[in-house]
């Protein structure tokens, strides 16, 4: 597929929030693309689900493709530059990790609006178990790959990507929901975790994006 | 029909409609051997991959180990994929994925709502609940209209959209009556002909017809 007869603008309110994986694919799949911060929320109504983050593709004939829903965004750009692998079996795990991380984020954003402290302690509690779950499987992953900056195979993946934006999103914004975010965090990165970090970090491909932010590595190692 | 190359395949989920339904229907619709086992819970919950459920485990007939994945979605779509309920073109693929994620958002806004303790939280979350079930409602309209309003989502074969899509109004009308007894009295108003005529259509497809009805009659439940 000729990346450059597309080109893709990614709606999505000026934070990392549920915008920085696309931002990190867009960045990796090397293609012409632009971000748009739209009013909020009078141009909720103009979005096909009244929400965002919202992709547009535009060919060279003028037409366009408009997907809603993260996740599926996330996927399409996956697929469509060559990160998510075609093979159905190897797809499936890395859709799994990223699935997974996603429902410790959503977890996050209820516990914040839990007000009862009995009920704050079991969210919390299942908040933990989860990250420690999904930090287990990280490093079962890494250990299980010769090459120890990225997850899968020798270079820069769907699956690295979406580790990123989750540690980035844990470990640098969930605390305006969650206080303990980046102490729990860091908790629960291993040395491999930072070093596969740092090697997502340095990947040419992603300059063009992380070159304007803090070091997530360098953040957790403090 | 299956033959001994196709794998076969076990869901461990819960005795509930819930995130096993769309799952149980694509294995039907697929034809293969498929069997379900409920764990004791929370008692297999150290058991599972992921301590959660629902859980996938595909089995070979070539002696290979057992391919075991999780999340109820990425299950859905790994057996979407393979057995051709979703297209091969990442874009019309991509269109029937964003629906399902979307039910899943409305899910999530009732599970939101049930968590409400004050009256003033209870009547805010509902009302956000509704907001973003009619917005789906809307948009899958649209969908089926757009589609020669033939009762299906895309194209004119029995797709992944479809499935998830009734499965969805499966829990939303008769699933969710557990949590708020007059879930089905709310939602159904607010149902269009176009849905309902979904509904009916999956529902009556033949590859369905073995357990479709099990959890319930949607179509009656909603024509009431």
């Amino acid at each position: 597929m000729s990346a450059q007869s597309f080109s893709y603008i990614l709606r999505y309110f000026d934070l990392i929030g549920r915008g920085e994986t696309c931002r990190l694919l867009l960045a990796a799949g090397e293609v012409d693309w632009v971000e748009e911060h739209p009013e909020w929320p009078q141009d909720k109504e103009k979005q096909p689900f009244g929400r965002l983050p919202v992709l547009i593709e535009k060919s060279a004939d003028g037409s366009e493709l408009v997907l809603s829903e993260s996740s599926t965004i996330e996927r399409y750009l996956g697929r469509i530059f060559g990160l998510l692998p075609a093979d159905p079996r190897a797809s499936a795990i890395q859709e799994q990790m990223c699935d997974r991380q996603a429902d410790i984020i959503a977890a996050c954003l209820v516990y914040a609006q839990v007000t009862a402290e009995e009920d704050k302690k079991m969210y919390l509690a299942n908040i933990d178990d989860l990250f420690t779950r999904m930090a287990k499987s990280h490093m079962e992953i890494l250990s299980a790959n010769n090459c120890k900056s990225h997850l899968f195979g020798d270079k820069l993946s769907f699956a690295d990507i979406s580790l990123y934006a989750f540690y980035k999103m844990m470990g640098m914004y969930m605390g305006c929901y969650l206080k303990d975010a980046v102490k729990i965090t860091k908790e629960k990165v291993t040395p491999e975790i930072v070093h596969l970090l740092a090697s997502i970090e340095a990947e040419p491909l992603l300059a063009s994006h992380l070159s304007k932010c803090e070091s997530l590595a360098a953040r957790l190692s403090q | 029909m299956a033959t001994n190359n196709t794998p076969s395949y076990t869901l461990r989920y819960f005795d509930a409609i819930g995130l096993g339904e769309s799952i149980r229907l694509l294995l039907t619709a697929a034809n293969v051997e498929w069997t379900e086992e409920h764990p004791e819970w929370p008692q297999e919950k150290p058991n599972q991959p992921h301590g959660r459920l629902p859980v996938l485990i595909e089995k070979s007939t070539d002696g290979s180990p057992d391919f075991v994945i999780c999340e109820s979605g990425n299950i859905e779509r790994y057996l979407a994929r393979t057995y051709g309920f979703l297209p091969t073109d990442l874009k019309k693929a991509a269109l029937q994925e964003q629906v399902r994620d979307l039910m899943a958002d409305v899910a999530s806004a009732f599970v939101g709502f049930l968590q409400a303790i004050s009256e003033e939280d209870k009547k805010a979350r509902l009302s956000s609940f509704d907001e973003i079930l009619e917005k789906y409602i809307a948009v899958q309209t649209k969908n089926i209209k757009d589609n020669g309003n033939t009762g299906r989502l895309f194209g004119d074969n029995l797709s992944y959209a479809d499935i998830a899509t009734y499965s969805f109004f499966k829990n939303l009308a008769i699933g969710f009556v557990k949590f708020k007894a007059d879930i089905t009295e709310h939602v159904k108003p607010k149902l269009t002909p176009e849905i309902i005529k979904l509904i009916s259509t999956v529902e009556t497809d033949p590859k369905l017809a073995k357990i479709v009805l099990k959890s319930g009659n949607l179509s009656a439940v909603v024509s009431a």
